[in-house]
């Protein structure tokens, strides 16, 4: 992969100017709506929206970085490799317990449940130690679906009128996001950028392929096991907040990588910034460009995210020399 | 189209008596708040099934009638034939028929337990699904009516005409139940002191949420009740997935919810925070009119009685 910017510090550049650009949206955002821009509106709803979509989407773009990183593969999206309805699914669990929704309870639930997920669908995928780029997504199709029938079940059965409506829930949304929510979210996803700072070296390592990453001294197994439990704190309390957006987590990366190149940390960084940008402005169109109607924010990055991922899937296939 | 199919299809669903809350949720005494009268909690209680009709019919109409169209269980009990229905959907509840099983699941209907009760007609309308169901009743060469769908006060009497025809019941009788349903004295208010009332669809805390619009059925009954439908007078259609901040925007002074619904976002203090309702007058002052789900959007005999209550209701509230 070529890089675009020329010096070791070029994607310094980049990141002051996707930030700037992210301040501009965040200024943008704030002003724009159906209701006339009063402190109210602004402090109660567009703002704590604005702060969930940011939030929200770091997680999602930092838990691409680091599953395309560890895993070695470059179509490892959380949402399609099931982690995220394995999130979802220990939401709507926790909810039938009483634990309630949106909350720090629901959080943790939910990234118990992607961390299940995330040891079955790798565990599948292991060939040799090493995972394979295709049975990992086929383990992952497996895996949502599975997680996908308990929540349908689990919501159409439920006697509890909360746990029934989840059901609507599951397609994505950041329209009621509240300051409680967002505040829910945040720790989960910086205990996972932190653990992400932690093995990004040794995640360089790791992409010169197993067997040298080894020979350099690096433990592949422990390196791999970090980076997907940042990736499980990154998108877990996400989805209890917000519900499965995919896409996200599989784009932002490549477009970064694109620009900068492959080394870890810078890609981290820059890809953190643009994803919460870039959950934001898709957001913003959700509810700005129907007005007064609210469009899915999932449908919005879908639209985008599905062409490019299957590019993806074609340039990959070809890099390998074709799928049996 | 699919969507809003489904949209429908639920809000009709809510009404299903699995679904409601027993004993309907008596609101919390809301002492902290200043202004306010409400919430205000309308119940089947409230508004009783009307007396069924003395009625002979002749010897040639069907004896075993299942009634799968939405709430016209309680058509057939209002016009006298409650003791011929031997099956029934769940959105519908009166005294006669309540013996009667419910031959539905979520909604869906079971060909196979259809047919077990060997009808003589089966209603349907056009919210009866799945649609391969119905075929497969048809196809067993049961007689199938469809019974047109009611979304307004007008609607009424054309419907219950339909289902009087069906099961053999001389159209006075179906006026005259249609006309106790309909009759109702139209509110004086001018339209300076009609509060501006919006109808929420709620699914749940952690989705959007839903106005009703123009074709939605609570238009026609906050019309008649003396409000004035947020949604229709933005001329928006049935069910409008709306932004919380055009909500805000709208700012109407009463929220009609179902009972179900508000249970699901964990009641009237639930719904008063949710962003965009915590900015309007309503939820401000707390003036929500929360109506048991099997009474609302079911155009039938009851109907005039409870636009009487949502009349009262809005009085109360004051404008």
């Amino acid at each position: 992969m070529t890089r675009v910017l020329p010096s070791r510090f070029g994607w310094l550049w980049l990141a002051g100017a996707i930030l700037l650009i992210l301040l501009a949206t965040i200024a943008l955002s704030l002003t724009q709506g159906a209701a006339e821009t009063t402190s109210e509106i602004v402090l109660s709803i567009r703002a704590p929206r604005i702060g969930m979509a940011l939030v929200v989407g770091a997680g999602l773009a930092a838990a691409g970085v680091l599953m395309q990183g560890s895993l070695r593969n470059p179509l490892a999206d959380p949402a399609l490799v099931g982690i995220s309805s394995g999130a979802a699914l220990g939401c709507v669990l926790a909810a039938v317990l009483g634990v309630g929704f949106g909350g720090l309870g629901s959080g943790l639930a939910a990234t118990t449940g992607a961390a299940t997920a995330m040891v079955i669908v790798v565990w599948a995928s292991l060939r040799d130690g090493r995972p394979e780029v295709v049975t990992l997504l086929l383990s992952g199709v497996a895996i949502a679906a599975f997680a996908g029938a308990l929540v349908s079940i689990i919501v159409n059965v439920s006697p509890d009128a909360g746990v029934r409506s989840l059901a609507f829930w599951t397609a994505g949304s950041l329209a009621l996001a509240n300051w409680s929510g967002v505040i829910a979210v945040v720790p989960f996803v910086l205990v996972g950028l932190i653990i992400a700072g932690t093995v990004a070296r040794s995640l360089d390592v790791l992409s010169l392929g197993d067997r040298d990453a080894t020979a350099a001294g690096i433990d592949v197994s422990r390196v791999r096991a970090w980076s997907l439990l940042a990736v499980v704190f990154l998108i877990g309390a996400g989805v209890a907040a917000v519900g499965v957006i995919a896409f996200l987590g599989l784009v932002i990366p490549h477009a970064v990588r694109l620009v900068i190149g492959p080394r870890t940390a810078p890609l981290l960084i820059v890809s953190t910034i643009l994803g919460a940008l870039v959950l934001l402005a898709a957001d913003t169109l959700a509810r700005t460009i129907a007005n007064p109607v609210e469009i899915p924010v999932g449908a919005v990055t879908a639209l985008v995210g599905a062409p490019v991922f299957f590019l993806l899937l074609r340039r990959t296939r070809a890099s390998q020399g074709g799928w049996a | 189209m699919g969507l809003l199919a489904m949209v429908l299809c639920s809000a009709v669903a809510c009404a299903s008596p699995q679904e409601q809350p027993r004993g309907a949720t008596s609101p919390a005494p809301q002492a902290a708040v200043e202004t306010t009268a409400g919430p205000i909690t309308i119940t089947a209680r409230d508004v009783p099934a009307p007396v069924p009709a003395t009625v002979t019919v002749p010897a040639t109409a069907p004896d075993r009638i299942v009634s799968l169209a939405t709430g016209v269980g309680e058509t057939l009990a209002a016009l006298g034939v409650g003791d011929r229905v031997v099956g029934r959907d769940e959105t519908s509840e009166a005294p006669t028929i309540d013996t009667a099983p419910v031959l539905t699941k979520a909604h869906a209907v079971s060909a196979e337990r259809v047919l077990a009760t060997a009808p003589d007609v089966v209603l349907v309308d056009a919210s009866t699904s799945p649609a391969e169901a119905v075929d497969q009743i048809r196809a067993a060469g049961v007689t199938v009516v469809e019974i047109p769908e009611a979304w307004t006060l007008q609607d009424i009497a054309p419907r219950t005409r339909a289902v009087a025809q069906a099961v053999g019941v001389p159209a006075e009788v179906a006026d005259t139940v249609a006309t106790t349903a309909t009759g109702i004295a139209p509110t004086a208010r001018t339209s300076g002191d009609r509060p501006r009332v919006a109808f929420l669809y709620l699914r749940g805390t952690s989705a959007i949420y839903l106005l009703g619009g123009e074709g939605s059925g609570a238009d026609a009954l906050i019309d008649a009740a003396g409000g004035t439908d947020v949604g229709a007078e933005a001329g928006l259609g049935a069910f409008v997935p709306l932004t919380a901040e055009a909500l805000a925007a709208a700012n109407p002074d009463v929220l009609l919810v179902m009972t179900g619904g508000l249970d699901s976002v964990g009641g009237v203090d639930g719904l008063a925070d949710l962003p965009g309702v915590a900015q309007t007058r309503a939820g401000r002052d707390r003036r929500i009119i929360s109506v048991e789900d099997t009474l609302l959007l079911s155009f039938g005999p009851r109907t005039g009685a409870l636009v009487d209550q949502l009349a009262t209701a809005l009085t109360e509230l004051g404008p």
